[in-house]
């Protein structure tokens, strides 16, 4: 009965405990009423009864004695009036019926004929009443009286009914009385119930039971309230600890992966995700594998196997992962094994993002083996490709050719429009050789205005054809800048790499010799090495200039010359003045001229060596003979351009003017208009202090950069010397004319003296003469001659 | 049980005696042991209930058995006297003549330390003569006629029961 009520709501439970205690006291109350009515009521009866049938017997004792039925019979009818009964009889001694009565309209016999000593009982509703009938205790006879209950218990049983109605009623009516009142019970009970709903549904902890009261819900809300405070303060602590490492795990700028054995991903940082440009959740149950490089596949796999073989390693390698929009990542991955659940492995992948330090190290890469300029290899990576080149004609005797492309009037742009347009034109001459090209052959920038290409697998013939289209393109190619126009040619040299070949410093050596003579015969040219080839052979390009200078200076294989300079106007005070020239005496006894070696010089920084070399024999040989020191008015000495911004050149040239004890006075120092405005800061100052101690200045080959006028007012010089190239055509040439006449009365009006080179006959003097230029140089006055033929 | 005895003995002497006046008499003597019952004595120093037959005794041997019986816890004896000078100490007396009921009438006067009489004596005239109960017949069965008056006078206490089953007769003439 208990088990159905288990899921009852209490409200039910107590309404069903009230009904079911009602009810059932309802029922026992009335059926014990029934049961104690009925039995009083039999008990009454029978009292009743038998006090009547005593009296009946009393009074009918002398009747008996003295054998008076009549009175006997009168004694019986008294209970007429009497509720019930049916009938009576008295018997006498002997058991036989003395007397006997029935009611009116009772049918049947008023009683058994013989009484056999039963005594009284009832029998359903009727009632069977013996009563001896006694006198000084002796037994006189019975009277017997029959009644008949029936009616009377109809009668108890109505009673009883409407009194268990009356009942049944005011249970009901208590029972509606007392139903809100349950409410007291169930309705903390609910509000707390719905707190608790409150709280679970929202996970909100801050809520709270109200208390009703002080029993024993009361104690079980604030038990309650307790409890969910410490759950409260648990809860945040714990969010926020948790929160916390949250950050520090997602937040973490590594990618960190929880992976199965399998590599499939059991979780993701949201870092992670986010490199992959993916939410965690969608990587869930991904394999790693599929965001991993198809070439790196295998890699990654070896790593996760050797994980497994040594798990109490931690194990790294870089791979590219894969990102959704495809773009790849390069991730230093570190490994390894955790246990985690059921002895299976898995695995902890962190990875860090290190794309840019490979970007960087990759330009750095081909920075190192690239110009910057024109994007194309540089020398050293050229170098390298024609060294393996070299190696691979050596073993499979295979055919290379090696160009080496020299540009012509390239210097031109440069000093006429600047670097800027210089660079420029590099860079676009870069794209258009490029074109050119095979895909398989190698072109790079040697420096300055020097290209150089690799034609792999390709006969001297072939490459013959190859250069001379290189150069027509380069020839046709128009370079435009602000307003000008330039076309430029190129001299270039071949070289053959086969098997013969000894090394790439040779065969470099060759193409660059080859280039040398391309420009010997007059630029804009191809020339093919042969190592037959007699006057390349005594030529062998700059390169083999640098050990040669080295030597030269070493064994003093440089000789001084001097090239008179004479005033153009009759000046009787003018005395001697010379410009000090260098020529290099080779092993054969050979004289050659600087242009052969004085380009190597600048390029591999020996031309400062070579100044100095110059000064000290110069000093040295004015010292020992003072007699034409006496007759010298200046002498000129050319410095380069890397001089002027040498720091140890100033202290140099003083101490030799000490040592020599030569006068200050008497020396011209020549430096070219190229390199006095390349660095303009440096030979200012060079400049001025020289001229502190009086030493006096002359601006060399003044009008090949027609730029050169603003600088000349910045520059402290005494002598201009006007370019040879205007001057050798000046008859024929109005242009010509017409500029070293500006350029002379320029430099007059700035205080300066000019001197024109390249003055080849009289007739060019003479001219000179008319403009009024100061002073003339060249082969018609005097060819350049040892010093010791000065003299 | 000795009740039924009683009558069973009643019942088995009567067969000796002659069939009409043996059951009459049977049932008289009953009576005069039930008056016993119904009728009050003062208390005496007399150690036993006497039943005196005056005269002639009709009974015979029927009446021996009441002396198996007791009043008040005193055995009852039954004495058959012939002179109604020797009823001195009789509580009941059957038989007496109106001669010998002055006579008692007097003596029980006289002397008070003796128990009052209860006469009995047969037909109705009896009671007329001063006697207390009279046996008479009626319809064939033996009834009593009760002179209350003289009963009371006697100091015997009757009770309402007795005189509820008989003729009452409440003159109180000697003659």
């Amino acid at each position: 009965m208990i088990k159905p009520l288990k899921n009852l709501s209490i409200k039910k439970k107590l309404i069903s405990i009230l009904l079911f205690s009602s009810i059932s006291g309802l029922v026992i109350a009335a059926f014990l009423l029934l049961v104690f009515e009925v039995s009083d009521f039999k008990q009454n009866v029978q009292n009743d009864l038998s006090t009547m049938s005593i009296l009946i017997g009393n009074r009918s004792t002398a009747a008996l004695t003295f054998d008076d039925s009549e009175l006997a019979k009168e004694n019986l009818s008294s209970l007429e009036q009497v509720d019930n009964i049916q009938s009576a009889c008295i018997y006498d001694i002997y058991g036989d019926v003395f007397t006997s009565f029935k009611v009116h309209g009772y049918q049947g016999s008023p009683c058994p004929d013989k009484y056999n000593g039963q005594t009284t009982y009832f029998e359903r509703t009727l009632l069977y009443v013996y009563q001896p009938i006694m006198l000084d205790k002796e037994l006189l006879g019975i009277v017997y009286i029959k009644a008949d209950l029936e009616n009377t218990f109809l009668r108890k049983i109505q009673s009883i009914t409407l009194l268990f109605a009356a009942l049944f009623l005011a249970t009901v009516i208590t029972f509606l009385l007392t139903t809100p009142l349950l409410l007291v019970i169930t309705n903390p009970l609910n509000k707390l119930l719905k707190t608790v709903h409150n709280i679970n549904d929202k996970n909100d902890y801050s809520h709270r039971a109200v208390k009703q009261g002080s029993d024993e819900v009361g104690e079980l809300v604030d038990a309650f309230n307790d409890m969910i405070a410490t759950v409260e303060h648990q809860n945040t602590a714990l969010t926020i600890a948790k929160n916390h490492y949250l950050a520090l795990y997602d937040d973490n700028p590594t990618m960190v992966f929880h992976l199965d054995v399998n590599g499939v991903i059991v979780s993701v940082n949201r870092f992670g995700a986010k490199q992959l440009d993916l939410t965690s959740e969608q990587l869930q149950n991904r394999s790693i594998f599929d965001f991993i490089h198809p070439e790196d596949k295998l890699a990654a796999q070896i790593l996760f196997d050797l994980c497994i073989a040594s798990p109490h390693k931690v194990h790294k390698q870089e791979i590219r992962k894969i990102c959704r929009d495809g773009r790849v990542l390069w991730v230093r991955e570190t490994v390894r094994i955790i246990n985690y659940e059921d002895q299976q492995y898995n695995f902890l992948l962190v990875c860090e993002d290190v794309t840019e330090t490979r970007r960087l190290s990759e330009k750095i890469v081909y920075q190192a083996s690239h110009d910057a300029l024109t994007g194309l290899v540089n020398r050293s990576e050229f170098d390298g490709v024609v060294q393996k080149s070299v190696k691979e004609a050596n073993e499979n005797k295979a055919e290379h050719a090696l160009c080496y492309l020299d540009l012509d009037q390239f210097k031109v742009v440069n000093d006429t429009s600047g670097h800027l347009a210089g660079d420029e034109l590099l860079r676009q001459l870069g794209i258009v050789l490029k074109k050119q090209i095979r895909k398989k052959d190698v072109l790079a920038r040697l420096g300055g205005d020097e290209f150089g290409v690799l034609m792999s697998h390709c006969s001297l013939d072939e490459a013959y054809h190859a250069c001379e289209k290189l150069r027509n393109v380069i020839r046709d190619f128009q370079f435009a800048w602000e307003d000008k126009s330039f076309s430029v040619g190129v001299s270039i040299g071949i070289s053959s790499i086969n098997d013969s070949t000894g090394n790439a410093v040779d065969a470099l050596k060759e193409a660059d010799a080859a280039c040398y003579a391309a420009k010997e015969k007059g630029r804009n040219r191809v020339h093919v090495f042969r190592p037959d080839d007699e006057e390349l052979a005594s030529r062998q390009g700059e390169m083999q200039w640098v050990e040669k200078i080295q030597r030269g200076l070493d064994e003093d294989r440089f000789v001084l010359y001097g090239q008179l300079i004479v005033p153009i106007a009759d000046n009787p005070q003018e005395n001697l003045h010379f410009e000090t020239l260098v020529r290099y005496i080779d092993e054969q006894g050979n004289t050659i001229p600087p242009g052969a070696f004085l380009p190597a010089a600048e390029r591999y920084n020996l031309a400062t060596a070579l100044d100095k070399w110059v000064i000290a024999h110069l000093f040295e040989w004015l010292e020992q003979h003072p007699d034409y020191l006496e007759k010298l008015s200046v002498c000129s000495v050319n410095l380069s351009g890397l001089s002027l911004s040498d720091e140890s050149m100033l202290n140099y040239i003083t101490e030799t003017f000490e040592h020599y004890s030569i006068p200050t006075t008497k020396i011209c120092f020549e430096i070219t208009e190229t390199a006095a405005i390349g660095n303009l800061n440096n030979a200012t100052k060079f400049i001025q202090q020289l001229r502190e101690i009086g030493c006096s200045f002359s601006l060399d080959d003044f009008g090949s950069g027609l730029s050169s006028f603003a600088y000349l007012k910045n520059l402290p010089v005494d002598y201009l010397k006007i370019d040879g190239l205007f001057v050798k055509d000046i008859l024929e040439d109005q242009v010509d004319l017409a500029m070293v006449k500006s350029i002379n009365e320029v430099g007059h009006v700035m205080n300066k003296k000019t001197i024109a080179e390249f003055v080849e006959n009289k007739e060019i003097f003479d001219l000179l003469n008319e403009l009024g230029v100061d002073y003339a140089q060249g082969y018609g006055i005097a060819k350049p001659v040892p010093l010791d033929e000065l003299l | 049980m000795k009740l039924l005895l009683f009558i069973f003995s009643l019942f088995f002497i009567s067969q000796s005696i002659a069939e009409e006046n043996s059951i009459e008499y049977k049932i008289k003597a009953g009576y005069l042991y039930n008056f016993t019952k119904f009728i009050t004595w003062p208390e005496d120093d007399i150690e036993t209930f006497n039943l005196c037959v005056l005269g002639k005794d009709p009974f015979g041997s029927i009446l021996n058995p009441i002396e198996n019986r007791t009043v008040k816890n005193k055995s009852i004896r039954v004495y058959r006297i012939r002179s109604a000078k020797k009823t001195k100490h009789c509580h009941i007396i059957y038989g007496a003549s109106p001669k010998q009921l002055k006579r008692l009438d007097s003596n029980s006067l006289t002397i008070s330390s003796l128990p009052p009489k209860l006469t009995v004596g047969e037909a109705r005239k009896f009671s007329r003569y001063g006697g207390m109960i009279a046996f008479f017949l009626k319809d064939g069965k033996v009834k009593l006629r009760i002179n209350l008056g003289h009963l009371r006078k006697s100091g015997l206490d009757i009770s309402a029961k007795l005189l509820e089953i008989a003729e009452v007769f409440e003159g109180e003439s000697n003659d």
